[in-house]
């Protein structure tokens, strides 16, 4: 069910709000052992909220454009009450958030209700969501592969049908990654659009924080209400002159995303092909940017407290803070560079795409992906094609290509739509419009 | 081994500088992902900028 007929039906009293919200929460507990996506349900306070609610509504009180949708947020959002724990255990001596995160304040303004918390790779470090102290989030897919990282809880409980929407955060991809593997969207919105404020941080210049859902109306209604304002596109989306990032990113595509992406561009009229000079260095100064931020942020703890850590983020950690100061800053101004030409790019065409991932979500027994002929890491390397994007802050959605023609059982696949950084209006109307034609969109995982 | 690979040396003499104590059972897999980021050092700085292209500090897309 969309958000919309959601709140549709708990505003006209078809459904009650602690009705659906008790429904949510058994439906969590009972089908969440497959998937580990979920690390806290927040019971109490969600059933105190839906019983407000409807109260509310019974009493002809006015009531928010959001009213008894339940969401869940990646353990690095602050929650009242909680230890805000970032995927470890080092922070599990902090005192309880005092607040909401500003953007769960935003949405419970709106009488969203928040009943989970859900997995991420340790202080978002890594594309797998294997966490050595909550467990390894299952792709709801298919259950013996990942479901992608950092974010993967997030993606995974949307995925499974469990939430309508949640919320993650992504520095290096860690929204479009998981999205893609798992068949949702997933938008990384122009930087500084939403406030960071109760977010536990990893490398502070690239975090960014946005949405998962299972369509593009449900992505724009969330997206508006943390925003604090509307993405209205007037002009027509059919002229948008849309440009296919070859080069970097044209590189190991399984042949599913490439048929996938041509009938996309076969269903845009105006199209053409755009390289971006240096990559794979923009890739290198996001790489070296988030391992020196993320290092230099818990140095601290690494020095007392060392042996707390995932053994696996301690060693890549540690290693960043280790970077000599002249790399980080080159890596600094690359990336003022890149951010210049992209600039250029967008005085060309309005909407860039890429894909996501190189293929398919890896299997947990066998955690690599094939880049130039060579198997490595899937935790280091499934942001090949996210991280360089990142590093010049523009608006990024995660589109779920449809299940390959003739096999309704093929595991989803993802791109990436760009925009200019503030056009999150045209994004969301472009990838709107491909929806409608079927040719995005990817069906909730079967139990 | 390459000429300029990383090695344990580098790295304790490096953490050293910073007060950093690496476990023993870290070692190996600090240094391989210094190694690895020394790969991309030496991508990102063998790139020639102008003298006017900043760090993005302050960065606004």
């Amino acid at each position: 069910m969309s958000i919309s007929n959601l709140v549709r039906k708990i505003r006209d009293g078809e459904l009650s709000a602690e009705k659906h919200c008790l429904e949510t929460i058994q439906n969590l507990k009972a089908r969440d052992s497959k998937y580990h996506a979920v690390t806290r349900v927040l019971e109490d306070r969600a059933i105190t909220a839906a019983k407000q609610l409807d109260q509310k509504i019974a009493s002809g009180s006015p009531v928010g454009s959001l009213a008894g949708v339940p969401f869940g947020v990646k353990d690095l959002f602050d929650v009242q009450g909680l230890v805000t724990t970032a995927g470890s255990i080092t922070l599990n001596n902090n005192a309880p958030a005092s607040n909401d995160a500003e953007v769960v304040r935003r949405l419970c303004s709106e009488d969203a209700i928040p009943v989970a918390t859900l997995n991420m790779d340790e202080f978002a470090y890594g594309f797998a969501t294997e966490n050595a102290h909550y467990g390894t989030t299952c792709n709801p897919h298919d259950t013996a592969r990942l479901a992608g990282g950092s974010s993967g809880g997030s993606a995974a409980a949307v995925a499974a049908g469990m939430l309508p929407f949640t919320l993650g955060s992504d520095t290096n991809g860690s929204i479009r990654v998981p999205a893609s593997l798992c068949g949702v969207w997933g938008l990384r919105p122009t930087q500084g659009l939403l406030p960071l404020s109760g977010v536990y941080p990893f490398a502070a210049s690239l975090d960014v924080i946005g949405p998962f859902a299972q369509s593009v109306a449900d992505i724009r209604v969330v997206t508006e209400v943390m925003a604090g304002r509307k993405f209205e596109y007037k002009d027509d989306v059919d002229n948008l002159k849309v440009g296919l990032l070859g080069g970097w990113f044209a590189q190991d595509l399984s042949a599913d995303l490439q048929s996938g992406i041509q009938k996309i561009l076969q269903s845009c009229p105006i199209t053409c092909d755009v390289t971006l000079p240096e990559a794979d260095k923009a890739r290198a100064a996001s790489f070296v940017i988030t391992a020196a931020e993320g290092g230099n942020l818990h140095l601290a703890r690494l020095k007392t407290n060392p042996m707390a850590y995932d053994p696996a983020t301690r060693d890549r950690l540690m290693a960043g803070a280790l970077l000599p100061a002249s790399t980080v800053i080159q890596a600094q101004r690359l990336r003022n560079w890149f951010r210049d030409m992209l600039h250029s790019v967008f005085n060309e065409v309005d909407i860039l795409m890429a894909p996501a991932t190189v293929g398919i979500a890896p299997r947990l027994d066998q955690p690599t992906i094939m880049v130039g002929g060579k198997a490595v890491s899937a935790r280091a390397n499934l942001g090949l094609f996210t991280q360089p994007l990142s590093l010049a802050g523009m608006p990024v959605l995660s589109a779920p290509l449809p299940p390959s023609e003739g096999n309704q059982k093929s595991l989803p696949l993802g791109v990436q739509f760009i925009a200019a950084p503030g056009k999150e209006n045209m994004l969301l109307a472009f990838a709107e419009k491909l929806e409608r034609s079927s040719l995005l969109g990817f069906p909730v995982a079967s139990e | 081994m390459p000429e300029n690979e990383m090695t344990v040396k580098d790295v304790m003499v490096i953490a050293r500088q910073i007060g950093l104590s690496i476990p023993e059972q870290s070692v190996a897999g600090v240094l391989s992902n210094s190694q690895l980021l020394r790969g991309y050092c030496d991508l990102i700085c063998s790139m020639d900028l102008r003298d006017d292209c900043l760090p993005a500090y302050e960065y606004r897309p």
